[in-house]
């Protein structure tokens, strides 16, 4: 057991090779792009990002769905590209993943307590098939369900019945670091805050280490320690929650916050401070990968791209003016 | 079952489904009661008598009872139908999931389909046909030719598709291995839709058989088959149209009870339609 | 502020109950439902999935599918009743009274005509639009084309697309979703219309392109005055756009007044759960409450008032009858046995 922390990614790259026409090879499109950071365990890390920051490829990187280009990938002190054979089912024990879209992530012809009880098996959690159904019926109940729901099928689930059953099954096998991706992206606002609750309450309970992938701040406030703000592939800011969201340094994690709309009709303050779309990771800009969307983008911010630097301790952002949008939020 | 309560849903399927049961009641039940020699029994004195008390069906002009031999032609007609779509199925589907699930296989596989499926299906089976001598079997192995690439293409297409579904990728992470995957998963989620379509390929193949027969690649005359019989028949068409319309409906109506059945079966193998 | 109250009624949906077809039964799908929006207003309609908001739209446009059917109510668009109208009457509204705005811009964007003809396709086929006011209105079909276009670069100009002389000529495929989502409401505004209806059209697009169409609503609301039926889930979104809210739970509006009112003090306890799940951030911790259960199947509704085995201040008329909507202020309705005695 060594005592670094749980899980540590280290300049990890993913790049995906593009065939241009007739098998030409263009420049590949860079999902991730010299990214670290450390979990601690028994902590929540969250990760926010608008489509194609690579919040997506990073968390398929963790499970070793894919494997990275460059770079290290360590969870409890092993690296993830050395495992073999077994090996790779003891880690697939320990971590786990809960996807987005979780009507996606089930086989639509599996009634719920195969959907439980087919990784019971695979990983070789439990002895025998008595066991499994035991445990498949333990982890339904922890998430709030009840066991009449087990002959059903996927699409005689409700949303939330769905995303409950997801996180079982991924608890099921017994993990400690788990992996949210967009937990409540498709269900309602009422059915989120149960949801929150509940992942919560379960991290709680079985003393588990999450990294939290969402666009949602307010979602991303509630649930974590640390928070990361991924731009084009890098992070781009990364500090305590409470101070992320109290003093932003970087522009782009200002209009991440400033973008929320309030309820609350007496402070009527929709401001838009990013220019422009949400890019591709097919072309990144020159400089700081920011800079056609920054309203204070200056020359110097075209030119050279700013490193991720400790601004004040645990607070990191890579900007060449940090601070600048700090005026704007109230 | 639900599946009878999906039937009776549909007023269509229904009608699918009695029909078939019928012809293939009848199919199953002709060479039980009919004697085989009813091919042979030329009776000139009888010949090309119009349906009466009698010939149900009217006689040919060998004399023969054209009903017996309708409903003899059923079976051998559903017997070759069924199994050439049996076997084109089986052939079809592996190669076609073979070809989705082993990426250096896909390219010469597809290759060798869009061969069979580029020579228009009566052709090809003609050129098989004649290549291998004018018999039962050879005429069923050129129609096997004929139908299996269709099946190749869709199997292939569904587990291309299935395969980038997110459920699959979050079966990996639950230790779900190859092996597994492809026989647990994928396997049932892209075979129902491709078998789904074999009812109605029963119909299809019938319909080629009895072209075939038609124009000449067929068993023979004393081989009673639906399509030499409108083949026999055609030359009496002014004089004994019953020749013509009696073989012709029966291929007609088997083929569209068929094709109901198919439209049945794709409903009831949907898992979202279960409930 | 200039009281809204008082101008006149650009769209009264009264009663309106709609059915589903479900499994091959129809079930209620939209219970007396009631709303009016007057000239100049943004009412926010809001509810999770499953309300009934996108149904109430599709009921205004004249655009219920197939397995939808009105049985009772009455919508009337500037005191014209839209049920009952022919289709062609129907598009003919549609193209002039009703522009509607949906959730995916790329399914309703031509992906074979560039931005600018699609834009420009609604001046042709409504040439009155080119006439406005004008000391000479355009006469020969250059002349209306020449128009048409200039009208269509202003317009692309209005919902802040940059460089529009050079994004006429793209293509839908082109342009990012926000993008798209500009261009579309362009074409719901060239219409010049009594009524815009918005269906969730931020939810699929990025949070700070989103920030950056809401922001275009708003000054848009402040420079020409949209009514606009503004259909949502985000309660953030209707705090900050709507003047009137009308809160829906399965199938019924529940409540409906101001937006200040319904934030700082909802009567219905639906609407007050609904305000406490959205997370907030106060100081340093974040706080919200969830609601048990979740809103019942249209196929198997409670008995009385549909949110009663979820209410926390459920009374024991609520099980057994439903309650019907009654004003407890100015232009606050609300349906609650908590407010109104029930009728038996």
């Amino acid at each position: 057991m060594s005592d670094e922390p749980f899980v540590v990614v280290e300049n990890v790259a993913k790049h995906f090779p593009v065939r241009g026409f007739f098998g030409r090879r263009t420049a590949p499109v860079k999902a991730v792009d010299g990214l670290s950071f450390q979990i601690p365990r028994g902590r929540t890390f969250g990760l926010v990002g608008e489509s194609g920051c690579g919040k997506t490829t990073i968390a398929m990187l963790l499970v070793k769905l894919l494997a990275p280009t460059a770079g290290h990938i360590r969870f409890d002190g092993t690296d993830l590209a050395g495992l073999k054979g077994p090996a790779i089912k003891e880690f697939r024990r320990r971590v786990q993943i809960v996807f987005q879209d979780p009507y996606g992530s089930l086989d639509p012809r599996q009634p719920m307590l195969k959907a439980l009880i087919e990784p019971l098996a695979t990983l070789n959690v439990v002895a025998n098939r008595a066991r499994a159904v035991d445990r498949a019926v333990e982890s339904i109940e922890l998430v709030g369900l009840d066991r009449e729901l087990l002959k059903r099928l996927p699409h005689e689930l409700s949303g939330g019945q769905r995303q409950r059953l997801v996180i079982a099954r991924a608890l099921a096998v017994g993990p400690r670091f788990v992996i949210l991706d967009e937990p409540t992206a498709s269900v309602d606002v009422s059915i989120q805050a149960q949801i929150l609750s509940l992942l919560a309450a379960l991290k709680a309970q079985q003393e588990l280490t999450y990294l939290l992938i969402s666009h949602n701040l307010v979602v991303v406030r509630y649930m974590s320690d640390v928070v990361a703000v991924m731009y084009l592939g890098r992070i781009v800011e990364m500090a305590d929650a409470a101070e992320l969201f109290t003093r932003p340094l970087h522009p782009y994690s200002s209009a991440l916050i400033s973008a929320i709309p309030i309820p609350d009709p007496d402070a009527r303050t929709i401001t838009a401070l990013a220019k422009g779309d949400v890019p591709s990771p097919v072309n990144t800009p020159a400089g700081c990968r920011y800079h056609p969307r920054c309203p204070y983008a200056e020359r110097v911010c075209t030119e050279q791209e700013p490193p991720l630097t400790e601004l004040t301790p645990g607070h990191h952002a890579a900007c060449h003016f940090p601070g600048i949008a700090a005026g704007v939020l109230g | 079952m639900r599946a009878l309560r999906l039937i009776w849903h549909s007023k269509l399927a229904t009608l699918g489904v009695v029909l078939f049961s019928g012809i293939l009641v009848a199919a199953i039940v002709a060479p039980l009661v009919i004697p085989a020699s009813v091919v042979r029994d030329v009776k000139f004195s009888a010949k090309l008598s119009p349906p009466g008390a009698a010939h149900w069906f009217g006689t040919d002009d060998f004399g023969r009872d054209l009903f017996s031999m309708v409903l003899l032609a059923a079976h051998l007609d559903l017997r070759v139908a069924l199994t050439v779509v049996f076997a084109a199925l089986v052939v079809g589907t592996v190669l076609g999931a073979i070809a989705g699930l082993v990426e250096r296989l896909d390219e010469p596989l597809m290759r060798v389909t869009d061969i069979f499926l580029s020579i228009p299906s009566l052709v090809l089976a003609m050129a098989i046909a004649s290549v291998l001598g004018r018999s039962l079997q050879n005429l069923s192995i050129a129609l096997i030719f004929v139908s299996w690439p269709i099946y190749c293409r869709l199997m292939r297409g569904q587990v291309l598709s299935e395969k980038q579904k997110p459920y699959v990728r979050a079966l990996r992470t639950l230790g779900v291995g190859h092996t597994r995957m492809i026989l647990r998963h994928i396997i049932p989620n892209t075979l129902f839709p491709v078998v789904a379509r074999a009812p109605a390929d029963v119909g299809l193949v019938l319909i080629t058989m009895a072209a075939l027969s038609y124009i000449g690649f067929g068993p023979g005359p004393y081989v009673p088959e639906w399509g030499s019989l409108v083949a026999a028949g055609q030359s009496y068409i002014f004089q004994a149209p019953w020749l013509v319309i009696f073989p012709g409906v029966a291929i007609f109506l088997t083929s569209l009870s068929l094709n109901l059945v198919g439209d049945w079966a794709r409903d009831v193998f949907d898992p979202r339609l279960r409930s | 502020m200039a009281t809204v109250v008082d101008r006149e009624i650009v769209l009264a949906v009264e009663d309106l109950c709609v059915e589903l077809s479900i499994g091959g039964t129809w079930v209620q799908a939209l219970n007396d439902v009631s709303v009016t929006i007057r000239r100049g207003e943004v009412l926010g309609l809001v509810g999770e999935s499953g309300s009934g908001k996108s149904l109430t739209a599709l009921s205004i446009a004249g655009l219920l599918p197939d397995n939808a059917r009105v049985i009772a109510g009455s919508i009337r668009l500037n005191g014209d009743e839209v049920l009952g109208k022919s289709e062609q009457a129907l598009n003919r509204l549609r193209a002039r009274s009703v522009a509607l705005v949906f959730q995916n811009p790329t399914s309703y964007l031509n992906p074979v005509l560039t931005v600018g003809d699609q834009i420009a396709e609604i001046f042709e086929l409504n040439p009155e639009l080119l006439d406005d006011g004008h000391a000479r209105a355009p006469r020969s079909r250059r002349e209306r084309r020449r128009e048409a276009w200039r009208k269509t670069i202003e317009a692309l100009r209005l919902v802040r697309i940059p460089d529009p002389a050079a994004v006429v000529a793209r293509y839908p495929f082109e342009l990012s979703g926000g993008m798209q989502q500009r261009v579309v409401i362009a074409m719901a505004l060239v219409r010049e219309p009594d009524l815009i209806i918005a269906d969730e059209i931020t939810t699929a697009l990025d949070v700070t392109v989103q920030a950056q169409i809401l922001s275009l609503l708003a000054e848009l609301r402040r420079s020409i005055g949209m009514t606009l039926l503004l259909i949502t889930h985000d309660l953030g979104i209707v705090a900050q756009l709507a003047d009137r809210v009308a809160v829906m739970y399965s199938g019924s509006v529940v409540e409906s007044s101001d937006v200040s009112s319904l934030f700082k003090a909802p009567k219905h306890p639906y609407a007050k759960a609904l305000l406490e799940t959205v997370p907030t951030i106060h100081g340093d911790h974040t706080v919200f409450r969830p609601i048990p259960g979740a809103m019942p199947a249209l196929t198997d509704p409670p008995p009385g008032c549909r949110f009663h085995p979820r209410c926390p201040d459920v009374l024991p008329a609520c099980s057994t009858v439903a309650p019907e909507p009654l004003a407890v202020a100015r232009d606050h309705i609300v349906a609650c046995h908590l407010h109104g005695t029930p009728r038996r």
